[in-house]
């Protein structure tokens, strides 16, 4: 079983939360292929993101 | 005299789309790291950024860590190395360039070519420049090139790593073989309780053999080496740094033919004339039919790395069963080391603890002992604090032995009565694997003869020690007994060596 340090999975986490759409949607595509903790975290952020975006377009928000 | 090295016009071989692939497989699949890592040292990889990029995956891997783009990014920054590696998007792009990890070691195994190569041409350039160099020892120049070639032998030739399961088979085929000489697993040395003691001399072991002069030390070599070369096929190498091939071949001569010592033949002191010499020579026909297996090299001075290059060589020709070395002290260390006698003298015996290893053969080194021993009260026993100018002789060695003889120093008797007369004292002060203790052997030095007592040969002159044969093992104690001397006593009969 992989795994990240705690620090390392801090670092990590950070820069998929800082990438911007294009370096996010690389970085998703990338895990996907490639698998492990990072992409347990990079699925998060992604769900993280949609609600988020859910929320900017929801009727009470408009 | 300074040669510049030559510059080449040619750009160094390098295989710069296969390194990106073999990073980029590394970062998308797991298995590829340990695959990669196990073949390819990092100098393997001609740019600078992938090397700094490998040093982060192995870094990484060592700490257990998942290896992906983000931890590999993390791992550079942290360093302070990111720019340097290419940055970020140098890094995601890697893995752009790669298909499919399938082809991963064909493409490992080209890059490890280019490396060969781009290593064989700095060694060989270097070489040139210092071959141009008359203030350096040419033999020096050539070893320092063979140890280079040896070592890129060593990268191409590693070995996988290896389960318990790849070895059960092998080690019941052996355990079957040693049932058949049982006791007897290592390099036969001809005397009954040095086998039992060591199990014979063990492949990869350093075998330190400390005396005075005068006790036997060449002796002691040459009876071991006729065992192993002669007696058991063993290809044997002999580097001896003191006496001249020519006079240990007359040595041995004197060792195989009855009636004759060897000052007999040094001085041409033969009965008979030249019919008897033929027959002499008739008798001693042994050493030169079997006699391709005992090679013996007598260059004076020789360094550590010259050995090894030596013995490296001599191994590829024909696989090496015992090397020795006649006698530490006059061997020269690595070059960092001159100058400070001690650290060479480790350098030296870390060299052939490592020649041991490398070629999986027992070394059987001679040393010798420091003046204190005379200068001692009693008996003039040698002790571990004997060995002159030590350094780490102690640690590096698998097994230590001291040679002694009463007879020398006017001592009668052992402390149990027994007469030292014709005996050579063999007190075994180290033992990694094994007991330590004292064992008498018989001998005929002016023959170079070392045999069991109550087994002595023939033409022997009967030492009254051998006459009134009693098992000889007189003090044994286990490993952990290690540096106390031990007393004086007779082992009952069915003592463990």
């Amino acid at each position: 079983m992989e795994a990240y340090s705690r620090q390392m999975a801090v670092a990590v986490r950070r820069a998929i939360r800082e990438a911007d759409s294009a370096r996010f949607a690389h970085l998703l595509a990338y895990y996907r292929q490639r698998g492990g903790p990072g992409l347990a975290l990079i699925e998060a952020e992604q769900l993280l993101r949609q609600q988020r975006q859910h929320l900017n377009h929801s009727p009470q928000a408009a | 005299m300074n040669v510049p090295i030559p510059k080449s016009t040619h750009l160094p071989p390098q295989a710069l789309q296969f390194e990106r692939a073999v990073l980029g497989a590394m970062l998308l699949e797991k298995p590829s790291v340990g695959q990669v890592l196990s073949q390819l040292p990092e100098l393997a990889f001609y740019k600078a950024e992938h090397q700094l990029i490998y040093a982060a995956i192995q870094a990484l891997a060592t700490e257990s860590q998942a290896v992906d783009q983000l931890t590999v990014v993390q791992y550079l920054k942290g360093k302070g190395t990111l720019e340097r590696a290419g940055g970020m998007a140098y890094v995601a792009g890697l893995t752009m360039h790669v298909n499919s990890a399938a082809n991963l070691d064909t493409h490992s195994r080209i890059i490890l070519q280019q490396y060969m190569r781009r290593v064989m041409i700095e060694a060989t350039t270097k070489a040139q420049a210092k071959a141009y160099d008359e203030g350096l020892d040419p033999l020096e120049v050539l070893a320092e090139l063979q140890m280079q070639f040896t070592s890129l032998h060593q990268v191409i030739d590693q070995r996988p790593a290896q389960t318990v399961a790849d070895h059960f088979d092998a080690v019941f085929a052996k355990l079957e073989a040693d049932v058949l000489k049982p006791g007897l697993t290592g390099v036969p040395t001809g005397l009954t309780q040095l086998n039992d003691a060591t199990g014979g001399w063990q492949p990869g072991d350093l075998v330190v053999i400390a005396a005075r002069p005068a006790m036997g030390k060449t002796a002691v070599m040459l009876a071991q080496a006729r065992e192993a070369s002669l007696d058991h096929d063993k290809h044997t190498a002999i580097f001896s740094l003191e006496m001249p091939a020519a006079q240990l071949v007359q040595r041995l001569v004197s060792s195989e033919v009855e009636g004759y010592s060897n000052s007999d033949l040094r001085r041409g002191n033969i009965e008979g004339g030249a019919p008897e010499v033929a027959s002499i020579r008739e008798k001693a026909k042994r050493l030169k039919t079997l006699g391709h297996r005992l090679h013996i090299d007598d260059t004076p001075g020789l360094s550590i790395q010259q050995v090894r290059a030596k013995c490296a060589r001599l191994h590829a020709e024909h696989p090496l069963g015992l090397v020795m070395v006649d006698y530490i002290q006059l061997m020269k260390g690595d070059q960092k080391s001159r100058g400070n006698r001690e650290q060479e003298i480790s350098s030296i015996s870390r060299g052939l603890k490592e020649l041991a290893k490398e070629l999986m053969v027992p070394v059987v080194a001679l040393s010798q002992l420091s003046r204190d021993v005379e200068k001692r009260g009693g008996q003039k026993r040698p002790q571990l604090s004997d060995l002159r100018e030590s350094g780490a002789i102690e640690q590096d060695a698998d097994i230590i032995m001291f040679l002694w003889r009463g007879e020398y120093y006017k001592i009668e008797e052992y402390e149990d009565g027994s007469p030292t007369e014709g005996t050579l004292l063999m007190d075994i002060a180290k033992n990694r694997n094994g007991s330590v203790g004292e064992i008498i052997v018989g001998c005929e030095l002016k023959r170079g003869l070392l045999y069991d007592l109550g087994d002595a040969p023939a033409s022997a002159e009967l030492p009254p020690a051998a006459a009134e044969f009693q098992p000889r093992v007189i003090a044994v104690s286990t490993a952990g007994d290690f540096g106390q001397p031990a007393p004086f006593q007779k082992a009952p009969p069915d003592a463990p060596f």
